[in-house]
């Protein structure tokens, strides 16, 4: 079975991006939110049993109505999302986000230019294999 | 009752209240008991001169002629005592007083037989007059020299005495005489000279100078006795009077009412009426001859008391004047303070002077250092002795200027007040309403009183002081705590200007970060899936060589925006790392090994990793650290041909070290210093290596290790010959 992605990215290039390498290189099964709200319906959703679970979510920080790290906190009060692993993918290379998101619950903090979606892909199927 | 009778009787009662009042005045005081002394000899001799003068028998006549010499005999001695104790010079005539003791005595006693008065007889106007006896001569002789030595005494006296003193012997020597003249005209008539004791009536007039003096010159100091005893005297027979009116109404009205109503009446009425007529007569007395009924030095007894309990400066200064001029009865005062630094004297407080006056005794400071050399009040009535006693010519001037000046504005009194010897002021004082001098007991009270007052004005002083300092304190204590107020104020706009400005530089790196990064990523994303053939397949090799030289660009478009980015962090003093503690240090080196291992092998150069088997975890920044040790061991592969790169891990007690030791081309002398700064100058083989390096990694990884608190050097032989990087990370910390 496809593993499923859901990438919560506001920037259209990059979900394109993303959305190609994980879909067509990774056959990953990719679905892409691009604001906050509609990634809190999203967990709703899930705790009500109305959408399926992801098996690994890319998270970015800044979106247009919130940040990412608040919908992080979100995941991890909801019993059905908060096992869900996290992999926030962010253009702001700051040491202190970086360890408040992993304070939050998330289990890398990868900076979007370091990771490009080759490098990215390795690091998913590493962590979906482990799981 | 002839002429001599009465005047003998007047002589008599006059003593008889004179010699008590005085007594009773001050008990303890010898001076005193010795005029009650001489007043009662004075008594004995006047009341026994009068019943002589009524006898109508030779027996009574001679009897009360021996009675009157008794008291006759003590006179002079006892008068020559009192003048000796009032003018303090008792031991040094005491000669005189012990041979007049002890040869009056013996006369007293020699009075009661015929040696002394023989007998009586008729001459001139008087039934009865007396005969000397054989020592009534020597007595005679005596008595007048006694009298006359005291004339002279007094004379002597008054050349040397000043101020109120000098008054009062005036009077006492202008009454002697009298009394001496007048009391000796007795004596003609015992020898038979045929001139009648017409002076006898002097004494009335000695008694009467004396009361005089009393009165005006405070001598005996019984005003206050003899004004109270007048004020009861009058207030009494106001009562008997009214009271004997009534009776005689109702005489007049031919008894309307018994005389069981009438006394009774009268009784209760004039107990009624009795205490009013004091008060009416002691107000009377008080405003037309200025007594006062209380003894001053009461009342300025008591003004040292409440002086000690008054600290505030005016209050002070209006207490001792009022009081002053209220008590004594004066027409003015003044109180004036002089500033210890400047010598200046201020008014403080000033009644009846006009306040130029005031000051024109002090313009010059002569009075101020004659107060200071003499330490006693200027007394106006004195001044004149003492300047017939100075010799220096300029003083002499300088004193009559004072004296004239003291005269010109009616100050008839400078009292000095002391602090520590230093004269901190004076009290200036006009003349008394009754016109009397100040007397001795006026000054000693003054200088008593002066002595408080400059104690308690200095604690007025001082407490104003210490009023103005608290209040100065009080205003730089409010003049810092606004002080602070505003420097807090301004540092906490600081500090809100810091954050803010410390949230821009947060935003600002944020936003750059994000600007810069996200057009690389899609230029980076969509190379790598274009190259992948996510698009297509590339059939064109041109067109796929070009695309992987563009991507090779990217990429380091993409190094060099993140090593922009971060010495951007460093530069705006951001914090660069962020620590977790039990960094495990080996994943980090292997993921950099791995990373760079293809590098290596491109050039054909070895990449080896030593490590002991255990190794410490530590507390670091791991993203950031791994990009510090990526730079330096990425370094070591740029500037190494041939040969290789080993990185060594060494732990020490406290220190993790890592070693990155190549075989590369070295670095001169002069490099090494400056290679972590910011803008270091790579050497030209560097430059020939590694045509795109700009020598900004060292400098991050530097900063990087410093954030660390660890520390980064590098050594090299030399040009060519390699060189080893370390980096020293603390175990604990």
């Amino acid at each position: 079975m496809k593993k499923r992605i859901l990438l919560i990215e506001d920037d259209r290039e990059i979900i394109d991006i993303y959305t190609i390498s994980l879909q067509d290189i990774a056959k990953f099964k990719v679905e892409a939110i691009r604001y906050g709200f509609e990634a809190l319906e999203w967990i709703k959703k899930v705790k009500k049993g109305k959408a399926k679970k992801p098996d690994l979510v890319l998270l970015d920080l800044i979106l247009p109505d919130m940040n990412g790290l608040d919908i992080l906190k979100e995941m991890k009060k909801v019993k059905e999302t908060k096992n869900i692993p996290v992999f926030i993918l962010t253009n702001y290379s700051s040491s202190q986000l970086r360890a408040l998101g992993f304070k939050l619950g998330s289990e890398e903090y990868l900076t979007k230019t370091k990771y490009p979606p080759s490098k990215l892909i390795a690091l998913i199927k590493e962590r979906l294999k482990e799981k | 009752m002839g002429f001599y009778a009465i005047t003998a009787l007047i002589n008599g009662i006059t003593s008889s209240i004179l010699g008590p009042l005085v007594y009773l005045k001050n008990r303890k005081r010898f001076t005193n008991k010795l005029f009650a002394l001489f007043c009662l000899s004075v008594a004995i001799w006047s009341y026994a001169y009068f019943l002589w003068q009524i006898s109508s028998t030779e027996f009574f006549a001679l009897f009360w002629c021996r009675v009157l010499m008794a008291g006759a005999i003590f006179i002079p001695i006892f008068y020559l005592h009192f003048i000796l104790s009032w003018v303090q010079k008792t031991k040094e005539k005491k000669k005189y007083l012990i041979f007049g003791y002890l040869i009056f005595i013996f006369f007293f006693f020699s009075n009661f037989t015929s040696l002394f008065v023989n007998n009586v007889s008729p001459k001139l106007v008087f039934s009865f007059w007396p005969n000397p006896g054989i020592l009534y001569h020597p007595f005679l002789v005596l008595w007048i020299f006694y009298a006359v030595y005291i004339i002279y005494f007094l004379i002597k006296e008054l050349r040397t005495a000043i101020g109120i003193l000098r008054s009062q012997l005036r009077y006492i020597l202008i009454g002697t005489i009298v009394g001496v003249v007048g009391g000796m005209t007795n004596y003609f008539l015992w020898y038979d000279i045929p001139i009648p004791p017409l002076g006898n009536w002097t004494s009335t007039f000695y008694v009467a100078i004396i009361s005089y003096a009393i009165v005006k010159y405070r001598l005996m100091d019984i005003r206050v006795a003899i004004g109270k005893t007048a004020v009861y005297i009058f207030s009494f027979a106001t009562v008997v009077g009214f009271g004997l009116l009534l009776a005689f109404l109702n005489n007049l009205l031919a008894n309307p009412f018994p005389y069981y109503i009438v006394f009774p009446f009268v009784t209760f009425f004039g107990a009624l009426i009795f205490k009013p007529c004091l008060k009416l007569y002691e107000k009377l007395a008080s405003r037309y001859f200025y007594y006062t009924f209380y003894s001053h030095q009461k009342v300025l007894g008591e003004l040292g008391e409440k002086l000690t309990s008054v600290l505030e400066l005016g209050k002070l200064t209006s207490l001792i004047a009022d009081t002053l001029i209220k008590t004594m009865k004066l027409d003015k005062t003044g109180v004036l303070l002089r500033e210890p630094k400047t010598g200046d004297y201020r008014i403080q407080k000033i009644i009846g002077f006009k306040e130029e006056n005031g000051i024109s005794l002090v313009r010059d400071n002569f009075l101020t250092a004659y107060l200071q050399r003499t330490r006693k009040p200027v007394v106006y009535e004195e001044l004149g002795l003492a300047i017939r006693d100075i010799k220096d010519k300029t003083e002499k001037e300088k004193l009559e200027d004072l004296r004239a000046n003291m005269k010109r504005i009616e100050a008839k009194l400078c009292l000095p007040l002391f602090r520590e010897n230093e004269i901190m002021g004076m009290i200036v004082l006009g003349r008394k309403l009754s016109g009397e001098p100040y007397s001795k007991q006026d000054i000693q009270l003054l200088t008593a009183l002066s002595n408080q007052a400059s104690i308690a004005l200095e604690n007025a002083n001082l407490y104003a002081q210490v009023q103005d300092l608290s209040q100065n304190l009080q205003k730089k204590v409010d003049e810092q705590t606004e002080e602070i107020r505003r420097a807090y104020e301004v540092e906490k706009k600081a500090r809100k200007e810091l954050e803010r400005l410390d949230k821009a530089k947060s935003q600002f790196m944020l936003a750059t970060q994000h600007h810069l990064r996200t057009p690389l990523t899609s230029m980076q994303g969509y190379l790598d899936l274009i190259l992948q053939g996510s698009f297509g397949k590339i059939i064109n090799k041109k067109v796929k060589e070009k695309l992987i030289r563009f991507k090779t660009s990217t990429k380091n478009l993409i190094n060099i925006v993140e090593e922009i980015l971060n010495i951007s962090q460093f530069q705006l003093g951001r914090k660069v790392v962020s620590f977790e503690s039990n960094v495990p240090i080996e994943p980090i080196l292997e993921e950099i090994i791995s990373e760079l291992m293809p590098e290596a092998e491109k050039k054909g150069i070895y990449l080896k990793l030593e490590k002991p088997e255990k190794l410490p975890k530590i507390r670091a920044d791991a993203p950031k650290l791994k990009m510090a040790i990526f730079n330096i061991i990425d370094n070591a592969i740029k500037y190494t041909e041939k040969g290789g790169v080993t990185v060594k891990l060494e732990v020490t007690d406290s220190n993790l070290r890592i070693l990155t030791k190549d075989t590369g081309i070295g670095i001169g002398k002069e490099q090494v210093k400056n290679l972590f700064d910011k803008l270091f100058e790579r050497g030209e083989k560097a430059q020939k290596l590694f045509t795109t390096g700009r020598g900004i990694g060292l400098f991050i990884a530097s900063k990087i290790i410093q954030a660390h608190h660890g520390k980064i050097w590098a050594e090299s032989e030399g040009p060519g010959k390699g060189s080893t990087f370390y980096i020293e990370l603390p175990i604990n910390q």
